[in-house]
């Protein structure tokens, strides 16, 4: 009897002590394996900011506010109608990437691309929508007065300015960057110019599978 | 000039345009524009410019008939902001190459005179500080050519 009673002790024993054993392993398997916030690159972390109450108007006059954010993920360009060179370039190369990110689980169909105009003195509501719509007919594209933008760009720690080009004509230097606004409305990367499809993807992917494990 | 035929404008596109006198030696490759969306009155134009004379070439200006202005322009970055500024001189060493490419140096070309459909060839002319200006076509297109094409 006090055989089998040691027998069972030891037995217990060895299943706790073999538990243990695998379950050290797990954790440090996991923790092996699973990226602190600095080991995302371009990941704001661990702090993202949180954005704070804008409107804007979008190209169809409907508000574009943070409900229009809220619960998909968002990839935001700043610039203007009458930028030849950084924002068609930018634009197209949005264009390639969202028409991949269709396919990406977490972007999926509730995804969004928001081009946001810095020069609303020009670029009014059916501008606009003809300028976005060239690239593709699912980007979103908004504006509104001078200082509900830079309410919108000092959230997110962007810049803009006008510069005058003689004889009435003038220029905007705008943030280049693209900011990626997570569904619970934080910007958690800005990626900096100059872009290409495939590192706005790699981005995506990297930044939203973060937040979605850690988030 | 404007309406030829795709073919012509592919074939004409290929070829460096270059003369003996036009700004001594400087040849223009590659060049295109990049097809601005409906309305808008201004596009960048893109080529790669080789100094194959014997001297530094130090371009002044550009024009254009197909445009109402143009400007040889430069975007550069600075903290993540994009700045666009008037290139006014651009100096390049015999022997030396300039690519002007998205994100870049590029031509600002404003006010079209001619509808900027794909494949449409515009003229752009080089001015130098010495020589006769060098006459280069770009071809518009929607889309960036590749690499291979370059």
């Amino acid at each position: 009897m006090l055989e089998r009673s040691r027998l069972a002790q030891f037995a217990l024993a060895a299943v706790v002590v073999g538990a243990a054993f695998a379950a050290g392993i797990w954790l440090s398997v996991r923790q092996a394996t699973v990226p602190d916030g600095a080991a995302v690159d371009g990941l704001l972390w661990p702090d993202p900011p949180r954005l704070r109450a804008f409107e804007l108007t979008d190209a169809s006059g409907a508000p574009f506010t943070l409900e229009q954010l809220r619960g998909r993920w968002t990839l935001l360009f700043f610039g203007f109608t009458h930028c030849p060179d950084v924002c068609p370039t930018t634009l197209a190369e949005l264009a390639a990437a969202s028409a991949e990110l269709r396919n990406h689980p977490r972007f999926g169909a509730r995804g969004q691309v928001a081009f946001v105009s810095v020069d609303p003195a020009r670029d009014d509501a059916a501008t606009l929508a003809a300028y976005v719509g060239y690239f593709s007919p699912e980007f979103v594209a908004a504006t509104a007065a001078e200082d509900e933008l830079r309410r919108l760009t000092r959230a997110l720690g962007a810049l803009f300015m006008k510069v005058p080009q003689g004889g009435g004509e003038y220029t905007m230097d705008h943030s280049a960057g693209i900011f990626y606004i997570s569904p619970d409305l934080r910007l958690v990367s800005v990626l900096t110019p100059p872009h290409s499809r495939d590192q706005i993807v790699r981005r995506f992917d990297a930044v939203s599978a973060f937040i979605e494990d850690h988030g | 000039m404007n309406k030829l035929p795709a073919l012509a404008a592919a074939l004409a596109a290929l070829l460096p345009c270059a003369s003996l006198d036009a700004c001594e030696g400087l040849v223009a490759s590659s060049g295109w524009i990049r097809q601005p969306p409906p309305g808008m009155s201004h596009a960048a134009g893109y080529l790669t410019l080789s100094n194959e004379g014997q001297h530094a070439v130090v371009i002044d200006g550009v024009s254009s008939p197909d445009f109402a202005s143009a400007m040889l322009h430069e975007t550069r970055y600075n903290d993540g902001r994009a700045q666009m500024r008037h290139v006014h001189t651009l100096e390049i060493a015999p022997g030396e190459h300039v690519e002007a490419r998205p994100g870049g140096l590029h031509l600002m070309l404003m006010q079209p005179r001619v509808e900027l459909a794909s494949d449409v060839l515009v003229e752009v002319d080089i001015a130098c500080s010495t020589g006769e200006p060098l006459a280069t076509w770009l071809v518009v297109r929607r889309t960036p050519p590749s690499p291979a094409s370059d």
